[in-house]
């Protein structure tokens, strides 16, 4: 393989490139041009994307890509034929041809010279493993959250994506989102004070170990079962799980703390200047009547106090945060409406018309990030430091016990714990 | 026929697998959570490895592999030779942290073959033991023909990376590999990086580096060649660092131009001053498109030399270059965050705001500026010479709005109020777009009269919006609240979101105040979704208020769910919500808002929830809705607690109530329900 690999879309991304540079420093008001959603590209610097599973979410990220005039979406791959058909005929349409390629193994379509990125959509279980087989065929990847099951995986992940050079944006959009910015940049101005608390809002943490009954196994071109499964534990086959009934299955699923707390642990770490760690104790609360709340509070080593909830929250929408200091309280959510403790404090507030599930700016900050080489918002670093906090709130709940973590080891000092931290995966599967 | 007998086969099967698994059920909950691991290792002794005995012994080895003792490792080691239970083995053995699980794995390694030695040697990787190496080399000289074995020993390397390890990978690539497999090739290019990446943590620089340095053989794919090249930069001299960076841009291949790139954004502060230095000294003799993505790329430096030789730099092609190229100056200034007042003045010129990117670019650039002394020219400029500085062209003036508008510039309201009265169409917008984000309390009628006229309702109640996100809450509300009693209809009832938007119990009153004529319907509406949280007790008071009071039903309807609601979101003592729920049960006259209260029971996982829903299992239209509440609730709990035995004897006097609780709750579920389902997770829960 010659080291002339096509890389057209990045040799002259001038204007539109120059444009989106604008919208991320004001994402609160970002005018479509701004987005590179109007101006015209021509089929020669356009970036190259392929996709590797694409379900409900997966579908959502593509239109944003779809509708961005420097990308053309070139392959698809998913282990379900109806799926793999299903976005080939979105991409052919917005392309006008019928040339959007089909796999069911994605080293198949990652072996492609011509392109430049994935996004990788797929069920969380296949997540790291996807990712980090990109990075090694030297892909930029776009992966929805979680980004890992485990502690492990999400070191392994930072690691492949700093020795490989890849771009990597979790799907973590809310670092993209202006109310979240500005929550962010208002607890780290000072306005608050000293900071002491911050609120991550996470769901039900439990998982179960329930199989659903065998069906037939479907032919391999219409349902891969084996791919499916990937690196987990095998299981018969049902079609619920493929239809998306996985989430709560602890083979497949890392448990309610990390499903929101990929995105709002994520933001507290951020907004509170944690990226580059994690909380050093963890403590799952207790109701009065002694069962367990959903509720895990941990420490980070300066005493800040990262409150880990599903409930008490202000109706700002899903995965709200909440950033208190000594001399005040902000709180925002999806709704893009913010609350805080005083008058004072409001005049710092904008009003954003944007709700918190919207990828679109942080697609424009990632696809910006291709072209020129820098490092995104929700990189691999940070959201591996974000997930490992949620996977360690998860365990002490699991355990039902305070564990004190060291984040630089990456260890606990609970050897049940410590055991908890990975999870083996199916040959050939390795990370 | 034969369709028929083949599917009623089928059916008779997958039924047969359900009833097996319904029965094993009862054992996996207990294995889940047991600290019994004699129960354990029986289980995996156990013969079969049919669907069902994969389950259950799936669950042991997951709980093995956290209490698992070395007792275990002997029925683990026995699984690894069968290809559906290797996986449950591994998974248990891989996270034991005994040396003599290491000693079972290289027995074992030695006697597998296929998929089950792949999986025992990544294992083994895992692990990552130094005296692992040999064992490798071994299997992988043994194996030298089977790709997956060879490239699992490679990768198992990489992991280990001792010496020893280090040794073995460069041997293999110091080899002619050309006719090798791609996953071969990967293979062993990831195993390098691997170690490399370990030499780099050591502090072995040069180490490093000489094994980057292996990845440009041809024989390894061009990815591979990348990231030996990205590494091998991150590693180098800085000297040597900026050079191979400069040659590498000025070459032919464009992913490793990429690389260089990116390189010049992280390297450490001495090899990045040195990358910058180097590169503005080339500058010239790359081309318009490399000096672009090269301006922006020094731009992102962070050390302050670097900062210093970028500036000057910028400030060149800022002043001289084109478009392009002061877009890139504008995007890099703004990053720099050097001498932010001289880069604005190079910039800010009448020509520049005539493309619409560039200005965008300068918008963006100003913006982000947050030096005091731009601050002071800007807020000088904006009260003494703004009106100037926007009549020089219309697209300066829309740039300079809107950087008032986006820094919020008060200074900027006389000029920004002139124009929106005087002014139509874009400049107009831009100034009303500017005051939105300037205007205080005391002006905010002049914003609300510089709107009058307006027919684009969307602007009018974003820019409103705008205003009174930011003023003080209650005295805002009191403003708007005083705009809405003189208002015509069509206003009030686009005001009525906006108080919303306000919250708090000013604004909260002026809806309740609504409640009447025309304007019931939108202000019963707007307390269905009102969501300030302490506005809670008085939004339930005025909701059942209103249930009570409606003469007609719409209303009646829409009081009471409005109350439960105010119970089924906001954060209120169990006991309170409980409490609210007897009310609406009581007030609300349709079943189906009656229902509704079960949904408030669900929301809160408590052991007091359990029988608060079964209260209402007297009314015999609700009996079964309050039985499924009551199991979903209970269901909760036990799977938070699985270790939990309600009827278990506890010292813990609200552990042991909650316990009886749930008990006796089931119990009467079991005797009431008429819904099978129902009746049999209750007794599921009870067994």
């Amino acid at each position: 393989m010659n080291s002339t690999k096509r890389r057209l879309g990045r040799r002259n991304f001038l204007k539109s490139c120059a444009a989106v540079g604008a919208a991320a420093l004001v994402p609160t008001y970002v005018p479509g041009s701004a987005l590179g959603l109007d101006s015209a590209v021509s089929p020669s610097n356009k970036l190259r994307m392929g996709a590797i599973g694409i379900g409900a979410r997966g579908n959502e990220d593509l239109g944003k890509f779809l509708a961005r005039p420097d990308v053309r979406f070139c392959a698809i791959c998913d282990v379900r034929r109806e799926r793999r058909e299903y976005v080939k005929g979105r991409a052919d349409e917005v392309n006008g041809d019928k040339q959007c390629a089909m796999y069911k193994d994605m080293e198949d379509l990652l072996i492609r010279d011509d392109i430049d990125f994935v996004l990788i959509a797929t069920g969380d279980r296949w997540h790291t493993m996807a990712s980090i087989t990109a990075a090694k065929f030297g892909k930029d990847v776009y992966c929805e959250k979680p980004l890992s099951l485990t502690i492990q995986e999400s070191r392994a992940l930072a690691d492949a994506v700093k020795r490989y050079g890849i771009v990597y944006q979790a799907g973590t959009q809310r670092r993209n989102i202006g109310n979240f910015q500005l929550a962010a940049k208002i607890i780290q101005s000072g306005k608050l004070g000293k900071i002491t608390e911050v609120h991550a809002n996470t769901l039900w943490p439990a998982t179960n170990q329930d199989w659903y009954p065998a069906e037939p196994e479907p032919d391999v071109n219409e349902v891969d079962w084996d791919r499916w499964l990937g690196p987990c534990p095998w299981r018969p086959y049902n079609s619920a799980y493929v239809r998306g009934d996985w989430r709560g299955k602890y083979d497949f699923h890392g448990g309610g703390i990390l499903e929101w707390g990929s995105h709002t642990v994520d933001l507290c770490q951020w907004a509170a200047q944690k990226d580059h760690t994690a909380p050093v104790r963890y403590e799952p609360q207790f109701n009065d009547d002694g069962t367990i709340a959903g509720h895990v509070w941990a420490y980070y080593d300066d005493g800040v106090k990262l409150v880990m909830r599903e409930s008490g929250w202000l109706g700002l929408g899903t995965c709200s945060a909440r950033y208190v200091g000594e001399e005040g309280w902000i709180e925002t959510g999806d709704s893009g409406r913010m609350a805080v403790s005083n008058d004072k404090l409001r005049g710092e507030l904008k009003y954003f018309g944007m709700p918190g599930t919207d990828p679109t700016t942080h697609i424009a900050e990632f696809v910006e990030c291709v072209k020129t080489r820098r490092n995104p918002a929700a990189n691999a670093a940070v959201a591996a430091q974000s997930h490992i906090a949620s996977h360690c709130a998860y365990i002490a709940w699991q355990l039902k016990r305070t564990i004190e973590f060291d984040p630089v080891k990456e260890e606990f000092n609970d050897p049940e714990a410590n055991r908890m931290r990975t999870r083996a995966m199916r040959a050939p599967y390795t990370l | 026929m034969r369709k028929l007998f083949t599917t009623s086969l089928l059916a008779l099967a997958v039924a047969a697998l359900f009833a097996a698994a319904t029965a094993y059920a009862q054992d996996l909950q207990a294995l889940i959570t047991t600290d019994d691991e004699a129960v354990l290792i029986e289980t995996i002794q156990k013969p079969g490895d049919a669907p069902q005995d994969i389950l259950v012994k799936n669950v042991a080895c997951k709980r093995l592999a956290v209490i698992g003792t070395e007792n275990a490792i002997p029925a683990l080691v026995a699984m690894l030779p069968n290809e559906k239970l290797n996986f449950n083995a591994r998974f248990a053995l891989e996270a034991m942290p005994f040396e003599s699980v290491d000693a079972a794995l290289a027995k074992a390694a030695k006697e597998l073959t296929g998929s089950q030695l792949v999986g025992v040697i990544d294992t083994i990787g895992v692990r990552a033991k130094a005296d692992s190496v040999a064992l490798l080399a071994e299997i992988g000289a043994k194996y030298a023909d089977d790709i997956l074995v060879t490239k699992a020993v490679y990768a198992a390397m990489g992991k280990i990376a001792t010496p020893e390890a280090a040794a073995y990978l460069a041997d293999a690539a110091k080899k002619d590999f050309s006719g090798a497999d791609i996953l071969v090739k990967r293979g062993l290019g990831d195993a390098i990086l691997d170690v490399a990446e370990d030499h780099e943590k050591a502090g072995d620089a040069i180490g490093a580096a000489e094994l980057y340095a292996l990845l440009a053989a041809p024989a390894f794919p061009s990815f591979i060649q990348d990231a030996g090249l990205y590494r091998g930069i991150m590693c180098a001299e800085p000297a040597a660092a900026a050079e191979k960076i400069v040659a590498t841009l000025k070459g032919e291949n464009a992913s490793q131009a990429d690389v260089a790139l990116k390189t010049v954004r992280e390297l450490n502060d001495a090899s990045g001053v040195a990358a910058t230095k180097a590169l503005v000294a080339a500058f010239d003799q790359f081309p318009e498109a490399m000096q672009i993505r090269v301006a922006r790329a020094i731009g992102d430096r962070k050390d302050d030399a670097s900062r210093l030789v970028a500036f000057e730099q910028l400030a060149k092609i800022a002043a001289d270059g084109s478009v392009a190229l002061k877009i890139a100056a504008a995007q890099a200034f703004a990053k720099n965050g050097l001498n932010e007042v001289k880069a604005f003045e190079i910039l800010a010129k009448k020509a520049n705001f005539d493309d619409a990117d560039l200005s965008a670019a300068i918008v963006a650039m100003a913006a982000a500026f947050d030096a005091d002394d731009f601050d002071v020219s800007w807020k000088a400029l904006c009260e003494k010479d703004f009106e100037s500085a926007l009549a020089q062209s219309d697209a300066a003036a829309l740039a300079f709005m809107k950087i008032a508008e986006l820094r919020r510039t008060a200074e900027a309201t006389p000029t920004l109020v002139k124009i929106a009265e005087t002014k139509e169409g874009a400049l107009r917008d831009g100034a009303l777009n500017a005051l939105s984000e300037i205007v205080t309390l005391d002006n905010l009628d002049m914003l609300v009269q510089a709107l009058n006229g307006e027919t684009d309702d969307a602007k009018v109640d974003w820019l409103l919006r705008a205003a009174c996100t930011r003023l003080p809450r209650e005295d805002c509300a009191a403003k708007v609240a005083e705009l809405f009693e003189k208002a015509d209809l069509d206003s009030k009832l686009k005001m009525l979101p906006l108080l919303k938007q306000i919250g708090g119990g000013t604004a909260l009153m002026a809806v309740a105040n609504a409640c009447k004529g025309d304007t019931l319907d939108k202000a019963t509406q707007i307390l269905g979704e009102w969501n300030t949280p302490e506005d809670a007790q008085t939004l339930a008071g005025i909701c059942l208020t209103i249930a009570k009071q409606a003469n007609d039903a719409k209303y009646h309807a829409r009081g009471i769910r409005g109350y439960i609601r105010v119970a089924r979101q906001f954060e209120l003592p169990v006991a309170t919500k409980i409490e609210m729920c007897k009310t609406a049960f009581e007030t609300a006259k349709r079943a189906e808002d009656k229902a509704l209260i079960f949904e408030v029971f669900k929301r809160n996982i408590v052991a007091d929830n359990v029988a608060a829903a079964l209260e209402y299992t007297k009314y015999p239209e609700f009996k079964d809705a309050a039985c499924e509440a009551a199991v979903f609730v209970a269901e909760k709990i036990r799977d938070s607690q699985q270790d939990w035995n309600w009827s278990a004897p506890t010292e813990d006097a609200a552990k042991a109530k909650a316990g009886k609780t749930l008990v006796d709750g089931m119990k009467k579920v079991v005797e009431t329900t008429s819904n099978a389902d129902v009746k049999a997770r209750a007794q599921k829960l009870l067994n």
